[in-house]
């Protein structure tokens, strides 16, 4: 018998690490430096999300989802809030939809930011990492100046936005949007042609054409493959993206090089994007007209009795929601988030399960650092944008 | 909205580009209705078919699902105390949900889908349903050493033991649960509305 084969030494890749982003604990078998077998131990930042919204109304659900993925933090919200208003049966306005979709892009490009500088340096490459952020700080003005919170924003509800776009700030994401062109293209000449970037992330994780969807990808991931797939065009699309025209770009190798470049090329498409919503946004409500779903404004309610009626019974019970079960999906930047949402025609959600990308992303782990050594483990966690707020839920 | 829905028992249904189906031994399903604007398919069977079901779903050309993206159970919405697991699946020309009655032992779909081994398990830990022949079923979200099943209807969301670190013993301890504050119900509905 030769013993020397069968010798692994099993690393504990513990839950407080830099590198892995958020907790996550991951037990690693391995011979030599190089990976036998990973065994991904989450659940260290489970709150009990689920069980947590089906005692709250459906309005006081909202700030769990921004609690979720908290790097792309509107994108969750959006997800629940086309549950609850598939179930409720209502039609957005057209100011929402943009106004919606012009959010959804820029917490894509906020999370695309965060998703490449921060695994550049878990890589090695430490210079990324305040310059992305200093952006993100720029984007998450927006978001405080719309919603009045940098980061968690509660600012998609059902039924429409919360409060309408203040006076001047389609103007500055405009000047963002033309200078952040240019500060991509610093990001790309510190790392798209440097020597040690490519000689870490090409043919490091490699999802083949058949694995990809055999596993559960979605996103970046799945684009990487080759596999032409996202929900923003798929199924005639949702909210206003049919009528914006952008592409979505796909990989051709599947490896972490391939979705590097991917996410670069996508804050582009979102820029394109959030152009065209600035251009064509049009006037009108930013809610639906129906007092009994969405609270009227503040000024009014002061002195009109209905107005103030609504505002109470909405505050205090919520809205009644018809019973039924639905399930809605979105492109969120890290994949495809689904929420499932049902009602027994209560003021609660009976039941809503979250679907993150990431848990599925995570459950691949194991098959792609097989063979590979301990720097690529990091290598391939930092691509496939592991958050685990979303994960844990 | 709907399309046509199709009754099974009766044998009286066409949908528009689901004519294969005739074709199929369909006593496998129960009930399927084609939502055309959603592009989603909805399938209603018995636990027993299950597996059949989801085979046939991934093996025919038409229907052609290619990823499995969710497994999720959820109290059925009627009230009766039932449990319905759902799988979600997706391919290029629709999307698929598969809604089954959850039985003591169900048959995990392991072998069709890598990607059902940790949804099954997040179903298992926080449910309670058991899957047979999942080549990793242990828990997945719950703590190490955690008794019980959370997301169920009977389990309180305040659970039933706290972890605290206790100086004396110089070890973290759990004990029974004790809230200096009850937790806000909101639970306003006023009894003389009629619930819809």
């Amino acid at each position: 018998m030769n013993y020397a084969e069968l010798k692994t030494y099993t690393l504990n890749f513990g839950p407080q690490h830099p590198a892995a982003h958020g907790v996550l604990r991951l037990i690693l078998v391995l011979s030599g430096e190089v990976v036998q077998y990973a065994d991904p131990h989450i659940g260290l930042l489970h709150r009990g999300t689920e069980k947590l919204i089906e005692e709250k109304t459906f309005l006081q659900a909202v700030p769990y989802f921004d609690r979720l993925d908290y790097v792309s933090v509107m994108a969750q919200e959006h997800a629940y809030s086309m549950a609850v208003e598939k179930l409720l049966g209502l039609k957005m306005p057209q100011r929402s939809s943009y106004i919606r979709v012009l959010f959804c892009e820029i917490t894509r490009i906020l999370n695309h930011l965060l998703a490449v500088t921060t695994h550049a340096p878990d890589v090695g490459a430490l210079t990324p990492f305040p310059r992305g952020f200093e952006e993100r700080e720029k984007l998450m003005e927006f978001y405080e100046r719309v919603s009045g919170a940098r980061l968690h924003a509660n600012y998609i509800r059902p039924g429409g936005v919360a409060f309408d776009l203040p006076i001047g700030l389609l103007d500055d994401i405009f000047n963002f949007i033309t200078s952040f062109g240019s500060r991509l293209d610093e990001f790309e000449e510190l790392l798209t042609n440097n020597r040690i970037w490519k000689q870490r992330l090409v043919d490091v994780g490699i999802v083949s054409l058949e694995d990809a969807p055999n596993w559960g990808f979605s996103g970046v991931m799945l684009r990487g493959s080759g596999l032409a797939r996202d929900l923003r065009i798929d199924f005639g699309g949702y909210e206003v993206y049919d009528k914006l025209q952008f592409e979505i770009p796909v990989g051709q190798h599947g490896d972490c090089y391939d979705r590097y470049l991917i996410r670069l090329a996508e804050m582009r498409q979102s820029i394109r994007i959030i152009e065209q919503c600035l251009n064509e946004m049009p006037d009108g409500v930013v809610k639906v007209e129906d007092f009994k779903i969405v609270p009227p404004s503040r000024a009014v309610m002061k002195y009109s009795m209905e107005a103030l009626i609504h505002h109470f019974k909405l505050f205090s019970e919520g809205f009644n929601v018809p019973i039924g079960e639905v399930y809605s999906v979105v492109e969120a930047p890290k994949g495809e988030l689904g929420v499932f949402s049902s009602s027994i025609g209560m003021n609660k959600p009976y039941r809503c399960h979250i679907k993150a990308p990431g848990f599925l992303h995570l459950q691949g782990l194991d098959f792609m650092v097989r063979g590979h050594m301990i720097a690529d483990v990091v290598t391939v966690i930092g691509t496939q944008d592991i958050v685990s707020g979303e994960i844990d839920r | 909205m709907i399309n046509n829905v199709g009754n099974l028992s009766n044998n009286i249904f066409e949908f528009s580009g689901f004519e294969f189906l005739q074709l199929v031994n369909l006593k496998i399903f129960d009930c399927i209705t084609y939502f055309e604007d959603e592009y989603l398919l909805q399938i209603f069977g018995s636990n027993d078919n299950l597996f059949e079901i989801v085979e046939f779903l991934q093996l025919d050309e038409v229907v052609n699902a290619q990823q499995l993206l969710d497994i999720f159970a959820s109290p059925s919405i009627y009230l009766t105390g039932r449990i319905d697991l759902n799988y979600i699946l997706l391919s290029n020309n629709e999307r698929t949900w598969v809604k089954v009655l959850a039985e003591l032992q169900n048959f995990s779909i392991a072998d069709l889908y890598s990607s059902s081994i940790w949804l099954e398990r997040e179903v298992w830990d926080l449910y309670g349903i058991f899957f047979i022949a999942n080549p990793d079923l242990r828990r997945i979200l719950t703590d190490y050493g955690f008794e019980g099943y959370p997301l169920r209807k009977d389990f309180p969301t305040s659970g039933y033991y706290e972890i605290r670190y206790d100086e004396s013993k110089k070890l973290i301890i759990s004990e029974p649960v004790e809230f200096t504050q009850e937790s806000r119900v909101f639970n306003f509905t006023s009894p003389w509305e009629e619930k819809i």
